[in-house]
């Protein structure tokens, strides 16, 4: 055995191998076979049981899902680590995409950068296909008893719709960003655990197929919170949104894993918590969140689907069921996850707006108090969700003084927002635009969730589209206005080309004023009495309803074009200097295009990253100490960082 | 590059390694809290359900329920596993090898018991899954500990083939580590369901 000891690791030989000709070819190829396996042979043996259709279903999709991601290659390491082969050096750079150019994009990439932008692209399709769908609704809705099609597709639609855009929502900061900016910001040269992150990125991928395929199997008549008893009795296409579900929570569940162990443990020498940018709080803040969450929304499904496939009667009340148990494990992660979709964007904000108004970040620690203030409270306010359901109305006062207690953190990182504006020598390009667009748009979500959050307020306003104003204020004029400020700023490191901002601000502007038209007079539908997820209307709504879709197909079109933008600066933009903003932060001191390992040495932090407006060292100041590189997990050797 | 392969490379001294190390330390640790999220919310519905107890149905009358000894019988079982892997890992922290295997050995044979007792529990329980929530409860907690110990039971496979491959040494045995972490906490989630199916209730 002292000999077994004394012999290095076994690896297995230097080039070639299966591993190298698998990409999302060969995913897709090995999905669609061990897809139709699963499906023959659960065909064969399950069809004649009672819950025959649902289990092949499921069983068809499960068989489709292992299959890309083996087809795709991310268990190669897993199976060499358990064969005792461990990966070669050389392995590992074929993983990272060393010399592959764009064909890595298409492959199992652990580059952290490549990640990114993967789920750049793969946010942009999401949101593409939620925007098609809101325009379907929209269409659907812009006169009384107008039918693109029926009631019951109507319900599908929304269904979808919702469901992609949480999902969209969910990752639009915390993959791209997270994955691209957060690792060179803190002076890594990966993530933690290069493979789980792609595992993370391409275990939502094929999810994407089985969700949309929902539309083809009876659809989702539930909208995107599937309640049950609706679950229960609805099509197979219930079971494409819980196996989503399932493949998205491990997804989101391994990707915060990643990011927070990334965050807490492979920061630059120097860059203590008092100097880590406050970008990198917010993700970690999120997906720590939704660390703790989204077990408890696949915990939801599980049930779900065991209720569809194996008759269990965890929903079902007249066999000791309860649909409360449904409502609760789902907005035990529901509300957290608002946060999960706010904090990020928040982040990337307060991120930027330092460097355009070039004034320090106004009060860190009160930002950092807000997003521990929310994070605490966004566990206690789930059952406000719940107030007219008759779950628990002695507690409707305890849910309703901690929903308020949460704007009180909320507003805090608002006035740091405001406090660093003030005053500042603001510069106003595209990312700054955003932001005012995004204070605006916030407060009106935010004061309106503070109405909905007393309980006889919510009793008359529960299930009308006055809530889906305020949701869409909060996620979509909020959050996602935050990230578009987010990405306008990054683009340019990312791409390596700058955005055209003039188109980009004539789109994201004609976008802001289809928002106001549109979710205000939705807003007034909810007062006027109208409710959610109807297809159809009486008579005295359809003007209001008819702004409304305008002002949508003016979101749209504005979109459009800041999306255009996006594409022809991406494809031909004018390159982009290291460092276009003049900002302090690590990711922008390395070169763009980013090198494969980010730093050639790794960085000693001094100093906090937001000194705007303080002193310039002296010239005699002596330069920052660096350090000889030291190589993260599965990244590279020490003799490539030599 | 796993901690192991660094170190071999690099060198037992290496600071490197220790940093990965603690680095898959933290991320196990975070892996294991977001199981036991899950685990919690299995526990919820328990006695959410039984709390409830909706028109009688938690354990209709005249249904049986589950024999509470077979429960902590089978949370034993993985304990003892546990123990065993505990005890084979503390040999390979004065570098003999072959404790660390014999202790996977001993470890994966309780293991592979308590799975094969987990599965003839579920295929002979008295009850149905449409029986009532009691009964959906536990043979849903019953499958996400057979879930547990499969996910183990590759994990020790890994464990010991790498062990006899002569990729851990007294100084690096970070995995060995790491999986025994995630096998300390299925050993206690196996006592929490045991403990949650104790509290029966009508």
């Amino acid at each position: 055995m002292a000999d077994q000891v004394a012999v290095g690791p076994s690896t297995a030989p230097a080039a070639g191998g299966i591993m190298r000709r698998l990409n999302i070819l060969t995913g897709v190829a090995l999905g669609l076979v061990v897809g139709a396996i699963g499906w023959a042979i659960s065909h064969a043996l399950l069809q004649s049981d009672a819950y025959g259709s649902d289990q092949v279903t499921c069983i068809t999709m499960v068989s489709w899902l292992l299959g890309f991601v083996i087809g795709i290659g991310a268990f190669v390491g897993p199976w060499r680590w358990l064969i005792g082969k461990d990966l070669t050096e050389e392995d590992r750079l074929f993983m990272a995409g060393k010399d592959q150019g764009v064909s890595r994009y298409f492959r199992f990439c652990t580059d952290h950068k490549v990640i990114g932008i993967q789920y750049l692209v793969l946010t942009m399709v999401l949101f593409f296909v939620g925007g098609v769908l809101a325009m379907l609704i929209r269409t659907d809705l812009i006169t009384s008893g107008s039918h693109l099609f029926g009631l019951q597709t109507y319900n599908s639609v929304v269904g979808l719709h919702g469901i992609i855009m949480i999902a969209a929502t969910i990752i639009m900061v915390s993959g791209p960003f997270g994955n691209f900016i957060l690792p060179i910001m803190i002076g890594a040269r990966d993530m933690a655990f290069p493979r789980v992150n792609a595992l993370s990125l391409w275990l939502l991928v094929p999810t994407v197929p089985v969700l949309l395929s929902a539309a083809f199997l009876g659809g989702i008549p539930t909208g995107w919170s599937a309640y049950a008893p609706l679950a229960d009795q609805a099509p197979p296409g219930m079971d494409a949104f819980l196996l989503t579900i399932i493949g998205f929570a491990v997804s989101v569940a391994l990707s915060g894993m990643n990011i927070t162990t990334t965050a807490l443990m492979m920061r630059a020498r120097g860059l203590t918590l008092g100097r880590t940018p406050i970008f990198v709080f917010g993700v970690v803040a999120s997906v720590a969140l939704g660390l703790v969450a989204f077990p408890m929304f696949m915990s939801s499904q599980v049930l779900e689907g065991l209720d569809r496939t194996t008759g269990t009667v965890f929903y079902v009340a007249q066999s000791g069921g309860s649909v409360w148990l449904y409502q609760n494990l789902f907005w035990l992660m529901g509300h957290p996850e608002v946060y999960v979709i706010l904090l990020p964007g928040f982040a990337a904000v307060l991120e930027l707006v330092p460097v355009f108004c070039r004034k320090p970040l106004f009060s860190f620690k009160g930002a950092i108090a807000g997003m521990a203030g929310i994070i605490g409270l966004s566990l206690f306010v789930w059952a406000h969700h719940m107030y007219i359901s008759g779950f628990a109305p002695d507690l409707n006062g305890a849910f309703m003084l901690t929903t308020e207690l949460i704007s009180i953190p909320t507003g805090l990182l608002i006035l740091v927002l405001v406090g660093t504006i003030w005053r500042g020598r603001v510069w106003t390009r595209l990312p700054m635009m955003a932001v005012y667009a995004m204070i605006w748009n916030f407060i009106i979500g935010g004061v309106t969730g503070i109405y909905l959050s007393d309980v006889p307020v919510d009793q008359a306003m529960h299930g009308s589209l006055f809530v889906v104003a305020h949701f869409h204020y909060t996620l979509m004029g909020g959050a996602m206005v935050g990230a578009i400020a987010g990405l306008s700023y990054w683009f340019p490191k990312m791409t390596g080309r700058m955005l055209n901002e003039r188109w980009a601000s004539i789109g994201f502007w004609l976008s802001q004023v289809g928002f106001q038209v549109t979710f205000l007079a939705i807003f007034v539908l909810g007062l006027e009495g109208l409710p959610r997820r109807v297809g159809d209307y009486q008579p005295q709504f359809q003007t209001t309803n008819m702004i409304a879709t305008i002002g949508a197909y003016v979101i749209m079109i504005g979109m459009l074009i800041y999306a255009g933008a996006l594409i022809a600066s991406w494809v031909s933009g004018q390159p982009a200097p290291a460092n276009p903003w003049g900002a302090k932060t690590l990711e922008w001191q390395v070169p763009t295009p980013v090198p494969l390992e980010n730093f050639a040495v790794l960085p000693v932090v001094t100093s906090d990253f937001y000194g705007y407006g303080e002193p310039e060292p002296t010239p005699s100041a002596p330069e920052p100490e660096r350090e000889p590189a030291v190589a993260p997990a599965g990244s590279q050797s020490e003799e490539a960082i030599q | 590059m796993s901690a192991e392969a660094i170190e071999h490379a690099h060198g037992a001294e290496g600071g490197e390694a220790l940093a990965i190390g603690l680095r898959q330390q933290v991320g196990i640790l975070l892996l294991i809290i977001a199981d036991a999220a899950f685990v919690a919310s299995l526990m919820f519905t328990y006695f959410y359900l039984r709390g409830l107890n909706t028109d009688g149905g938690w354990i209709p009358r005249g249904s049986p329920t589950l024999s509470i000894p077979e429960a902590w019988l089978i949370a034993l079982v993985i304990v003892a596993s546990a123990a065993a892997y505990r005890w084979g890992q503390r040999g390979i922290w004065r570098g003999d090898v072959r404790r660390l295997m014999t202790g996977t050995t001993l470890a994966m044979t309780l293991l592979l018991a308590d799975l094969a007792l987990q599965i003839y529990r579920l295929a002979t329980l008295p009850f149905v899954t449409t029986t009532g929530s009691y009964a959906s409860v536990v043979i849903t907690m019953a499958g996400a500990h057979v879930v547990h110990l499969l996910i183990t039971a590759v994990l020790g496979v890994g464990i010991w083939i790498r062990a006899r491959k002569g990729l851990f040494t007294e100084q690096s045995h970070w995995h060995v580590r790491l999986v025994g972490y995630w096998w300390t906490w299925v050993a206690v989630s196996a006592i929490l369901f045991a403990a949650t199916t104790s509290i029966l209730g009508k």
